[in-house]
């Protein structure tokens, strides 16, 4: 069994539970806190893990300080729907069943209703636009993977709506993506509900003024959605994806606030689609094949690909990306070898995988 | 040797009759060409000449003949595996199977005193032996238990199958055979013994032959059968033990899958290490082991848990590289060893003498070898260093302590004491991954970095991290690897149970240095007021928001709106500098492995500031002349290597696993233009590259490129990475092992160490997917305990047999289909689906016919399967109204048939129908749990009615390891000779009861039938159940009686049509024939003719009733003879018998009176 200590890293903590078979239990949640133990949207998650996987055992003491989980059998299905409450975004939850999904018994269809856009987890338009053809080029794909949004949902009532496929992977090919390349294109989504559809076109006006400097090819698309379609919070907002001539993409997100009075001038359609380029900028300027949102990601990738060589270039190091190099030592027992290389100021990190097979597919 | 090139014979018959052979075609040809035809070209030169004659003939045969090349082409190809063979393979296993008394121990003494010129007195364990340049092999004989015939086929490379010439094939060659089925097949050779026994050369031919087919029938057509004919002073002739030696070496070896999943190793040597003190206290007490062995399969990665075959699953407390006790002689051309290199390592056979610990070396001197020499001077040098060491003058810690190392050339001797502890600490197994958080890196050495950009900050040390300096840059770079690591590393992401006090002090000191508060008030004020609501993006917080998205600070990211902020990003677009970002992207980092980087480069020390390195002119010199070495061998190690890889280029490459380093196999730099070679195919691709092809240049060029990057590494990283290769000889240390793992240690039964995968260690249901075995007697019986043998474990388990019906529905089966797969579920540690299962029900030695009761494959891994068996409701009709009835007796409650409205039901006579409802207690005069059903029509009061239901069975969890080792070992009982007989079918096996078990060894989990016979109880049965012969009165309709009146009405068509009986003859039968005077000549010849027929036969027929009553009086004789013989026969045996309990009795009388 392993234990940790501490809310942080729950989902991954999770996610490698299920995938490596361990058991873990989590102690000290949240316990100086003034409202101690788990959170509704963690309790959602277990629940929708409940939901995804077959004999898995999850214990919860009375304050909530400290949790047992004994991975099940990812079964996977269709028809599925679960409610993602308004906590946190959709986009909190999807990190858990593509990963999951791909290593389940039946093809995963799943639909989701909360938060499809806020400012805490990516958006379900950067889901759409970059993780989901990244997550395609990690494990080999070309088909299936698919997120379609149905309803839009913005803070703080959500009321969107996504519908989520994810195929299976067998075994998953070895990672290499060391060339980063230059950005050929940008493309983006303008999204706006329940408020003027004229916001769209300004946050697309607002993006093009900072990057059309540097590119000419940069094509926003507008979404506007009204009546059911609009979930039932206003809101607006611009997800950026630059591709780059190796394929790679980079994403980057601003999102109107999510209460508009009091805000003006920050909510200023202009100012949010400005704030989204220089995020993209940003991104852009520490390098590496995927941008800081998706470190994490590729590392898992990584480490649960086949037992050869995995190398990823990957700029400066994030938080989340540094706790799950920690998780991937601790449940699979993958180190990677850190090259920094100085005059770029990436880092080159290169694994040797697991060969983590799906222990769920019966054999025909 | 055996791979020279074949050389034809020149002089000879063989030659002789080549030559004849040649000229004869050669004269066939010219004749039929009718031209001057050459000897060797005749038929190219026909060909060319001729070409019409070559053309295909039968464009539908030439059609079907490329259709069938096609074919063989597909056939040919398999799925292609990643080959990943190591560089310096482990010895290969080679075993040695075969019934007790047909001569193993005395083939493996040849073998070895062939390989290494030296006598072996006792075998018992892996004895390894080096056999060639490049090949080394482990000796060992399969233990008599079935439980060690199934871990030896787990581990096994190449087997030696002895059969005992003179007696033909026995149970367990054919079992043993089975059990390398499942688990993989191994090589299998085969070996002919006590064929001297023969004095009928023709016979001993005939057998020879016989036994071959036989052996091919199981292995393959052609499969290697050897004789050895015969023995020379207690040993088989050298001239075929040298033959059998060659076969060996050049024995390629298929890589099987399981072991290319999973890391092992065969313990070679077992070591109580428990301090004595304990054991004299507590003789019961937990055992610290350490097992050595050469490490095979995949690599052995660190921190995972092992599985002794017949002990259990322990974690490995520790795992540490020795060096290689059997090491291959050096890469120097020659034709073969010398006497030097031929080494032997038996430590449990007792030879060698020699033993390599982690920390010491033991010299076993045996007590005869002894004999001190006094104070005579030693003759020579080397006597007088032994002399030395056997009388030390100060205790070795002593002496180290006395003893001083000088460092630098010019600096200062060290002593011991004046080592610092961190190099110390720092020498043990988990390198810089266990170093203490931020104690690795010095607050030193990134000043400049910082400086230069403000937007990427450089945040090595996880000390800078927490005091906060930059809480906003979410960012972490720093230019050195090692720093990185120690930062990401240094930190487990476990909580240990021992660390938690610590990172609660660490928890402290950093709020007490962000200055809140003191003590006293921070008893009251919320450590937070929300953990999602400030943006911490420190690594450690164990607080810290799950999310992928770090706030960006908004100012900063404004900074990018700023004129030109933009601009300095141009060369990461098309629009910008292609060069510069063509230079970025093939930018690698600089080479610095591991420590490698701090001893060569500058360094600072972290106390004083004082700084190191280049700036000092004789320190540069001698950095510049250690590279200029160290560069100089890498370059000679690269020229070795590169011929090396050509001479083997130039032989040709050849799948399977190789010794030594092929075509995908390099070290060192120039393995990245290796890897390009690689890339580019090993057969040059032409002008059509297949798929398949491609694919498997593809798989090349990765493991290459793998390859070269793991050599790159520091040795320590390296381990780190991938783990412990396989070939590393290895020791593993375990604690807490059980003391009866020492108390009946046996090193005969060799002990297989399995390294498990994560998600082996569960427990759960499998399904099995599981077939009876041919030659199994019986049927197996649901719930009857079995014992299974899948992965590396062997365990007792109950499993439940089920049948998938058309609707995917898992039916319960009482016993296994007797020709047909069926469903197994069964409770146990898991293993991935696809693994092969072995499945026997009976351990003991002592039975007679087939051991293994069924053999399949895992199917897939479910924590609650379904199975179902059918349930059969049975009530009665009481009350009926027209199509409804209300039906009792098949349900106890109203609460129990609410449940089954709606249910389907039907009578016994096939009406339909539906349960409605309910009743209430008493309604219509019906018990409880009556239920009112209507039917597609009206029922019977007589009629069954029935309710088809599935209830779902409970699956019973019982996991009993199989820890044979943990028990005393069986008494050995004479075992019946088990044959199995060339001619005899597998079904003419005798299916004698099995006896109870042997005393000793370990007992499992008995059947039900064995249960029974323990107990002397028969099969329970029910008088209910029973046949009884069914009495059935004829019934008796009453004639139909339709009134007159409606007859009268009835239409003609349904009227009864019944004929008063005729008083007269019909008019046909009254009218007289008149023949035609013809026709009465036609009929007076036909009966003359039947006349004479019927006379024959009467004649027939009379002869052969006097044949039969002749046959009936010789048979008559015959029986009354036979009955004669039997009587007297009889009479003879029971005499015979009974004289001989007679004399059983006396003996036994006089034995007790002793």
């Amino acid at each position: 069994m392993l234990r940790f200590r501490g809310s942080q890293h729950l989902r991954q903590r999770l996610v490698c539970a299920t995938l490596s078979g361990r058991l873990i239990r989590i102690d000290g949640i949240r316990e100086r806190d003034e409202s101690p133990g788990l959170r509704d949207y963690e309790a959602n998650l277990l629940r929708l893990i409940e939901k995804l996987t077959n004999g898995c055992v999850v214990e919860i003491n009375e304050t909530g300080t400290s949790l047992r989980y004994k991975p099940g059998f990812v079964t996977g299905g269709s028809g599925l729907v679960h409610d993602c409450g308004t906590s946190r975004g959709i986009g909190y939850y999807l990190e858990v069943l593509v990963c999951l999904g791909l290593f389940g018994k039946k093809p995963l269809a799943i639909t989701l209703r909360g938060v499809t856009n806020d400012a805490l987890d990516p958006s379900v338009d950067v889901w759409r636009s970059a993780t989901l053809p990244l997550v395609r080029q990690l494990a080999g794909m070309e088909s299936g993977l698919a997120l379609k949004v149905l309803r839009r949902g913005a803070r703080p009532d959500g009321g969107g709506e996504v519908h989520l496929t994810v195929p299976l992977a067998a075994r998953l090919p070895p990672v290499s993506m060391a060339d980063e390349g230059m950005v050929k294109r940008i493309r983006g989504v303008a999204y706006s509900m329940r408020v003027s559809p004229q916001a769209s076109n300004r946050l697309v006006d607002g993006a093009r003024g900072v990057l059309n400097a540097l590119l000419a090819d940069v094509y926003v698309f507008t979404d506007h959605m009204a009546g059911a379609e609009a979930g039932s919070s206003p809101g607006y907002g611009l997800a950026l994806v630059a591709e780059t001539t190796a394929g790679r993409l980079l994403s980057a997100e601003a999102v109107s606030p999510a209460q508009l009075q009091g805000h003006e001038e920050a909510a200023m359609p202009e100012a949010v689609g400005r704030s989204a380029a220089h995020a993209l900028l940003e991104e852009i300027s520490r390098g590496g094949v995927v941008d800081s949102e998706h470190q994490g990601l590729v590392l898992l990738f990584c480490a649960m690909g086949p037992v050869e060589l995995s190398e990823v270039r990957l700029g400066p190091l994030t938080p989340h990306a540094v706790r799950t190099l920690r998780h991937l030592k601790a449940f699979f027992g993958v180190t990677f070898n850190v090259r920094p290389e100085a005059a770029s100021r990436t880092i080159f990190l290169s694994c040797i995988g697991t060969g983590l097979r799906n222990a769920s597919k019966r054999l025909t | 040797m055996a791979g020279d090139k074949h050389k034809k014979k020149t002089k000879g018959k063989k030659a002789a009759k080549r030559s004849a052979a040649k000229q004869k075609k050669g004269l066939a040809a010219g004749t039929g060409g009718g031209g001057d035809g050459g000897e060797g070209g005749a038929a190219p030169a026909t060909k060319q000449r001729n070409p019409k004659a070559f053309t295909v003939k039968s464009r539908g045969r030439a059609k079907l003949q490329r259709a069938r090349t096609a074919e063989k082409e597909q056939k040919r190809m398999h799925v292609p595996v990643v080959e990943r063979a190591p560089e310096e393979p482990p010895p290969f296993v080679v075993l040695v199977q075969g019934p007790p008394g047909v001569g193993k121990s005395t083939l493996i003494r040849c073998l070895v005193k062939h390989c290494t010129r030296q006598s072996l007195s006792e075998v018992k364990g892996p004895i390894t032996v080096v056999a060639g340049k490049t090949r080394r092999l482990t000796f060992v004989e399969c233990p008599q238990s079935l439980a060690g015939m199934v871990d030896a086929a787990k581990y096994v490379d190449l087997v030696l199958l002895l059969v005992d010439g003179a007696f033909g094939f026995e149970m367990e060659t054919f079992e043993f055979l089975n059990i390398l089925q499942v688990h993989g097949f191994s090589k299998v050779m085969g070996v002919l013994t006590h064929l001297d026994g023969f004095r009928d050369v023709k016979r001993l031919k005939k057998t020879k032959k016989a036994l071959k087919h036989r052996f091919w029938a199981e292995i393959y057509q052609g499969a290697k059968l050897f004789y050895l004919s015969g023995m020379r002073n207690g040993k088989y002739l050298q001239r075929e033990v040298l033959n059998l030696a060659r076969f060996i070496a050049v024995q390629k070896f298929r890589p099987l899958s399981w072991r290319q999943a999973h890391p092992f190793l065969l313990a070679d040597r077992f070591e109580d290490i428990t301090p004595p003190e304990r054991v004299r206290a507590d003789p019961k007490c937990d055992r610290e082991v350490t097992v050595y062995g050469y490490a095979r399969g995949c690599n052995l990665k660190l921190g995972a848990r092992m599985h002794l075959a017949g002990v259990g699953d322990y974690p490995v407390a520790e795992v540490s590289a020795l060096p290689d006790p059997c090491p291959l002689p050096g890469a120097a051309k020659k034709r073969s060893l010398n006497e030097r290199e031929r080494l032997l390592y038996a430590p449990m056979s007792d030879v060698g003498g020699l033993l390599y610990d982690k920390d010491a070396v033991y010299i076993d001197v045996p007590d005869w070898k002894l004999s001190y020499s006094g104070g005579t001077a030693p003759a020579d040098e080397g006597a007088a260093m032994v002399r030395g060491l056997q009388a030390p003058g100060a205790a070795v810690d002593a002496q180290l302590a006395a003893g001083r190392i000088r460092l630098f050339g010019n600096g200062r001797a060290l002593d011991s004491a004046g080592v610092p502890d961190d190099a110390a600490a720092s020498s043990d197994g988990e390198g810089f991954s266990s170093e203490e958080d931020g104690g690795a890196v010095g607050p030193s050495g990134r000043e400049g970095d910082d400086s230069t950009s403000d937007d990427s900050e450089g945040l090595g040390g996880a000390a800078r991290w927490k005091v906060g300096l930059q809480e906003r840059a979410a960012a972490l770079f720093s230019a050195r690897g090692g720093d990185l690591a120690a930062h990401i590393y240094g930190v487990p992401a476990t909580a240990e149970p021992q660390g938690q006090d610590a990172a609660a002090l660490r928890g402290h000191v950093a709020k007490n240095k962000d200055g809140e508060s003191d003590s006293d008030e921070e008893l009251f004020v919320p450590r937070q007021r929300s953990s999602s609501g400030g943006a911490a993006c420190d690594a450690e917080d164990p607080e810290a928001p799950d999310t992928v998205r770090d706030a960006l600070d908004e100012a900063h990211l404004a900074g990018w709106g700023d004129p030109g902020a933009a601009e300095r990003l141009r060369d990461r677009f098309v629009t910008g500098d292609w060069e510069a970002a063509a230079q970025r992207s093939a930018a690698e980092p600089a080479a610095e492995a591991g420590g490698d980087g701090d001893v060569f480069g500058e360094f600072e020390d972290v106390e004083t500031g004082e700084r190191f390195g280049s700036g000092d002119a004789a320190t540069s010199a001698a950095l510049a002349a250690m590279e200029a070495v160290s560069r100089e061998e890498l370059a000679a190690k690269r020229a070795a290597k590169k011929a090396a890889f050509d001479a083997e280029y130039d032989a040709g490459g050849s799948a399977g696993v190789r010794d030594r380093p092929a075509k995908a196999r390099r070290h060192g730099a120039d393995a990245d233009q290796d890897a390009d070679a690689a890339a580019e195919g090993p057969e040059a691709p032409g002008d059509e590259e297949t798929y398949y092809d491609a694919m498997k240049r593809e798989m090349g060029g990765r493991e290459a490129r793998t390859r070269a990057a793991l050599d790159a590494l520091a040795p320590e990283q390296r381990v780190a990475m991938e783990g412990h290769r396989p070939g590393a000889y290895l020791r593993l240390r375990f604690s807490g092992m059980p003391c009866e793992l020492s108390a009946h240690w046996d090193p005969a039964q060799p002990l297989l160490v399995g390294g498990l995968a994560p998600a082996e260690e569960k427990r759960g249901f499998m399904q099995l997917r599981l077939k009876r075995h041919r030659w199994f007697s019986r049927v197996l019986k649901n719930r009857d305990p079995l014992t299974f043998s899948i992965g590396w474990r062997r365990f007792q388990s109950v499993p439940v047999y089920a049948i998938e019906d058309q609707n995917a529905r898992h039916r319960m089966l009482k016993y296994t289909p007797e020709h047909a797969h069926c469903l197994a579920n069964v409770y146990g540690a898991l293993a991935p689906p696809g693994t092969g299962v072995l499945a026997i029900q009976s351990l003991a030695a002592n039975q007679q016919g087939w051991r293994i009761a069924a053999t399949g494959a895992v199917l897939g891994l479910d924590p609650a399967p379904a199975v179902v068996k059918k349930l059969k409701l049975v009530g009665t009709p009481f009350k009926i109204a027209h199509r409804t009835a209300f039906v009792g007796g098949m349900f106890t409650s109203q609460l129990e048939a609410a449940k089954f409205e709606g249910a389907a039901v039907r009578t016994v006579s096939g009406i339909r129908g539906t349960i409605k409802k309910a009743l209430r207690p008493s309604v219509g005069g019906g018990r409880d749990g009556s239920v009112r059903v209507t039917f597609e029509d009206k029922p019977l009061l007589s009629d069954i009615v029935f309710l088809r239901a599935w209830v779902s069975v409970e699956l019973p969890r019982l996991y009993n390891p199989l820890t044979d080792l943990l028990a005393p070992a069986p008494v050995p009982r004479p075992a019946p000779k088990r044959t199995s007989g060339l001619a005899e079918d597998g079904e003419g096996f005798a299916a004698l009861p099995a006896p109870a078990d042997a005393p000793g060894g370990w007992v499992g989990m008995r059947t039900v039938a064995q249960l029974r016979r323990a107990a002397g109880e028969g099969a329970p049965r029910q008088a209910d159940s029973l046949y009884r012969p069914v009495e059935r009165r004829p019934r008796r309709f009453n004639p139909l009686k339709i009134p007159t009146a409606l007859q009268a009405a009835l239409p003609f068509k349904s009227k009864p049509k019944q004929e008063a009986p005729r008083k007269r003859k019909s008019l046909e039968a009254r009218r007289a024939v008149v023949l035609e005077p013809g026709e009465r000549r036609a009929v007076s010849l036909v009966a003359q003719l039947n006349a004479l027929r019927n006379a024959r036969a009467d004649k027939r027929r009379a002869k052969q009733a006097c044949q039969r009553e002749k046959h009936a009086r010789v048979v008559e004789a015959e029986e009354a003879w036979r009955a004669r013989y039997n009587k007297e026969e009889r009479k003879k045996r029971y005499l015979e018998a009974g004289q001989a309990e007679k004399r059983a009795k006396r003996a036994k009388a006089s034995r007790s009176d002793d």
